[in-house]
């Protein structure tokens, strides 16, 4: 059995997952605002009130305490000569591993909530598709790139 | 021959005239507006405008097609396609054998009794359009431009090259001459050929398009006649009716899918010659396509049920950086239309080397509840439902019973195997779909795991290949995990080789 990768992504990814888990949220908080709306004018039953409250501050408490920092924990991912490895998934676990031989280019990207934190995500390509590493420090994410694109320059391509 | 500035043969006009009959249509246009603005043109002159119009639309029409064909010229010199090309927009084309990715040729009926064609030149990066299209040549002239360009080509880039492996060996009866490098080739009967029209899904197609039409139309032209009123709706006649209506469509639908597919399968000849396949095909519009070996990412033997019934195998190819097959044909390349089990394997070996058709290894038994399971539970709430919402509702749970008994069957069908370097993986569809793919095309694999899986110790294996025009997933679910991560230690190049006990074949 290969051992699996060690390498984490950023700490702070949490707290950006936090904050779009925080949107996602006030969805809920209305949903569950215009449940109570309902239950007070009579027209809902009491129970689907309270079961909708219920659904709607379980999601709120999921998306951002639990399933952040959980989906952090089960990030990791490996960049050797020969091929980069991923694992990752909350529920289903996913490992996806990309031979180096196989990478067409590699980039970085980072959108604004992920540049105020100094964050960037790295973006793996093949002739088949794409792969993200997501939410690494500015700097490990440049580096990470660059190597990529060296390994993967040196080896034979390919298509 | 080629090295001194050729035009198309001037049937090309033919070809470019299509392209300008907006031309016709604006003389037309203002000609229409004449005469029905004034108040007191006569008839006769009306006449005479409209005819003008056509006249004047032709001719522009096709001195616009002759200009362009006149325009297009092009010459092999100093290794390079030249072309020049190109009206309004003038644009000179230089494409060095390197870039140049394959050629193909078509040519529709009328072309076909003018032994005329199309020669379509594809470059890698440009999709389905070809990078430049000679509009016609005659079909000698055709053959001596294709030979010329391959004789300018270098051989393939070493790191481009396939590693033929299971190349066929020169005592091979098939594999004659040396200098033109003619290998196997492989024609279906023509009996063969109405076979696979019979068995083609076009007809079903086709059915499934016509019925809602028929449906629609029906009640409008039956409505008030003598017939609707002598067999009202719900009188056993009408059922009769309404059956016998059914089965003529399906039919007639049958034999329409037949017929189209004869007519696109007709004189289907598959080659190999050196470095790329060339396939060959079509009675109304023949067209040739050429698959560079070293542009294959997989193989796939499909199995329609109707066709696996009768032991019969279609072989297709995914290719990347090449142009899409034809309009009618999406997805992977057709290589041979309708093939024996037994034949399939040599023509794989022949055809396309480097892939074999592996041994292969069924799922473990815990995964057969899963593959029941999949494909029963939607059927069965949806049953659950209708038993308790319907009077005699509880009939509907035959419909999960039968998707059991489906996802039981594909279960059974499902399988994979390693040989040497080809990975193959079974997996069922409607049509029983067997794909070979080597290690060194294969793109990512990923191995997949949900809580129910990790109980029953299985996952699912993902594999990505390049493919013309999208990508090509091929996903086995619910193999033995250990086996899964064999595969991707595999793929990775890592000690840890699978290599399953051999205990089926295809």
């Amino acid at each position: 059995m290969r051992p699996d990768p060690v390498e984490r992504i950023d700490a702070r990814a949490v707290t950006v997952w936090r904050l779009t888990g925080f949107v996602e949220a006030l969805v809920a908080a209305v949903v569950a605002g215009v449940a109570f709306g309902l239950g007070a004018s009579g027209i809902a039953p009491r129970w689907v009130v309270l079961a909708v409250a219920g659904a709607a501050l379980a999601s709120a408490l999921l998306s951002v305490v639990i399933v952040p920092r959980v989906r952090w924990l089960r990030w990791r991912y490996e960049v050797s000569e020969s091929e980069v490895y991923l694992l990752f998934g909350l529920i289903i676990r996913k490992r996806t591993l990309i031979p180096m031989t196989r990478v067409q280019h590699v980039d970085t990207k980072a959108g604004p909530l992920l540049r105020a934190f100094g964050l960037s995500t790295v973006t793996v390509a093949t002739a088949a598709g794409e792969h993200e590493i997501p939410a690494l420090a500015d700097e490990v994410a440049d580096r990470l790139r660059d190597r990529i694109s060296t390994l993967a320059r040196v080896t034979e391509d390919v298509v | 021959m080629w090295s001194e500035p050729h035009r198309a043969h001037p049937a090309g006009v033919i070809v470019y005239s299509s392209k300008f009959i907006g031309v016709l249509a604006a003389p037309l246009f203002i000609a229409f507006s004449l005469v029905s603005s004034g108040d007191d043109v006569r008839v006769l002159a009306s006449g005479v405008l409209v005819f003008a119009g056509i006249i004047l639309g032709t001719v522009g029409a096709i001195g616009l097609a002759w200009a362009e064909w006149y325009r297009f010229t092009f010459q092999i010199k100093d290794r390079t396609l030249r072309v020049e090309h190109g009206l309004i927009v003038r644009k000179s084309t230089r494409l060095s054998p390197e870039r140049i990715q394959s050629v193909d040729t078509r040519a529709n009926l009328l072309f076909r009794i003018l032994g005329l064609v199309t020669v379509d030149v594809h470059t890698a990066g440009r999709g389905q359009a070809p990078e430049v299209s000679i509009p016609a040549l005659t079909e000698q002239d055709a053959r001596s431009l294709i030979a010329e360009i391959k004789a300018v080509s270098p051989s393939p880039d070493p790191a481009v090259a396939v590693r033929v492996e299971g190349e066929a060996s020169p005592s091979n009866h098939e594999e004659s001459s040396q200098e033109q490098q003619i290998g196997p080739v492989w024609t279906p009967t023509t009996g063969d050929i109405f076979l696979v029209g019979a068995t083609s899904s076009a007809g079903v197609i086709a059915f499934a398009a016509v019925m809602p039409v028929v449906f629609a139309l029906v009640p409008i032209v039956v409505g008030e006649s003598a017939v609707a009123r002598s067999f009202p709706a719900g009188s056993t006649v009408f059922f009769m009716l309404l059956a016998v209506a059914f089965l003529v469509m399906a039919l007639f639908s049958w034999a329409a899918g037949t017929v189209s597919s004869v007519l696109m399968y007709w004189d289907f000849v598959t080659a190999r010659r050196g470095d790329e396949i060339r396939v060959e095909r079509g009675l109304l519009q023949r067209e040739t396509r050429s698959v560079p070996l070293a542009r294959i990412q997989a193989v796939r033997l499909i199995e329609g049920p109707l066709r696996q019934m009768l032991g019969r195998v279609s072989v297709a190819v995914d290719a990347a950086g090449i142009a899409a097959a034809s309009a009618q044909q999406v997805g992977p390349t057709i290589l041979h239309p309708l093939l024996r089990r037994p034949e399939a394997r040599r023509f794989v070996e022949l055809m396309t080397p480097g892939h074999r058709i592996a041994r292969l290894s069924p799922l473990p038994p815990q995964a057969r509840r899963r593959y029941i399971i999949r494909t029963a539970a939607f059927p069965l709430v949806v049953a659950l439902a209708t038993s308790f919402a319907v009077p005699l509702g509880w009939l509907a749970l035959i419909l999960p019973i039968a998707a059991g008994a489906w996802g039981l069957f594909v279960y059974s069908d499902a399988a994979w195997g390693v040989v040497s370097d080809a990975l193959a993986i079974r997996y069922r569809q409607v049509a029983r779909t067997t794909v070979l793919v080597r290690r060194q095309r294969i793109q990512s694999v990923a191995v997949s795991q949900h809580p129910l899986q990790r109980i029953a110790g299985l996952g699912t294996l993902v594999v990505r290949v390049a493919s013309s025009p999208q990508p090509a997933t091929f996903r086995l679910p619910h193999m033995a995990y250990e086996d899964a991560l064999g595969v991707l230690a595999w793929v990775g190049g890592g000690v840890d080789r699978a290599t399953p006990e051999p205990s089926e074949t295809l």
